[in-house]
């Protein structure tokens, strides 16, 4: 059984060594927000082609966002980790800043096409 | 941060030079399938936007005219109330821990779990409001 979308972004983004969430980042109880963290999620998933009336290509459209205290400088490299994992990268965007736990956050598309 | 998208009438040229030789206002004519278009994206995005706060922000611009080029814009648009469009901001990209800078003393709310309404509208229904430009087109052809 090939892996879900969700299994591919954890085994690509993994190697960074960043805590990451799918969803939402939510801390235990009595703990704080990491200062740097990632949230991962699907934001479309779109069937490409048919052929005898059955899906044989789907486009997932995913977002991962990544959270730095205080400062953007000195991410890891997301995008990179991403297309190593096979996705494409489509588009990123500066998030608002989060004042009441102080994070920067940036958030970047990725395509992944799947042969089904 | 605005969440809206721009809609433009790239690759319908064969139809506009078409509607051309027949003498048609093509102007008018790239105003009616741009509406028709955007009416496709607004229906979608509203139909997939979270809660009704969102959904009546979505809106598709007045048309924009700069020389024979015609454009609009569809989404949450720029002059928002800004509270709403943080909200809808938020909701399509995720984000902030706290939905209401207002009230300090409410602990923060962990992170928001985004429900996207714009991407996936623009992906899942461009078929569909190219279907209803080349139907307005058509439609000209037509008469």
């Amino acid at each position: 059984m090939s892996p879900t979308i969700w299994e591919l972004i954890n085994t690509a983004l993994t190697p960074l060594g960043v805590p990451m969430a799918e969803g939402s980042y939510i801390p235990g109880d009595n703990e704080a927000y990491p200062d740097l963290y990632m949230v991962y999620f699907m934001v479309s998933l779109d069937p490409e082609l048919f052929a005898d009336d059955q899906e044989i290509e789907r486009t997932e459209l995913v977002q991962v966002s990544i959270y730095k205290r205080d400062s953007l400088i000195g991410l890891p490299d997301v995008i990179g980790a991403m297309k190593a994992g096979g996705f494409t990268f489509s588009g990123g965007r500066e998030l608002d800043y989060d004042p009441d736990t102080r994070h920067h956050a940036i958030a970047f598309d990725f395509e992944y096409l799947e042969n089904l | 941060m605005t969440t809206r998208a721009t809609l433009t009438l790239e690759g319908f040229d064969s139809y506009l030079e078409e509607l051309r030789r027949d003498g048609e206002d093509i102007d008018l004519v790239a105003e009616d399938g741009l509406e028709a278009g955007a009416d496709v994206f607004v229906g979608g995005m509203k139909r997939r936007a979270p809660f009704e706060r969102i959904r009546r922000r979505i809106r598709k611009s007045a048309m924009g005219r700069d020389g024979h080029k015609r454009y609009l814009y569809v989404g949450v648009l720029r002059d928002t109330p800004a509270e709403d469009a943080r909200i809808a901001n938020v909701w399509e990209f995720g984000g902030r821990t706290s939905p209401s800078p207002k009230n300090p003393r409410r602990k923060p709310r962990p992170g928001i779990r985004a429900r996207p309404y714009i991407r996936p509208s623009l992906r899942q229904d461009a078929r569909r409001a190219r279907a209803a430009m080349e139907d307005k087109f058509q439609d000209w052809l037509n008469k």
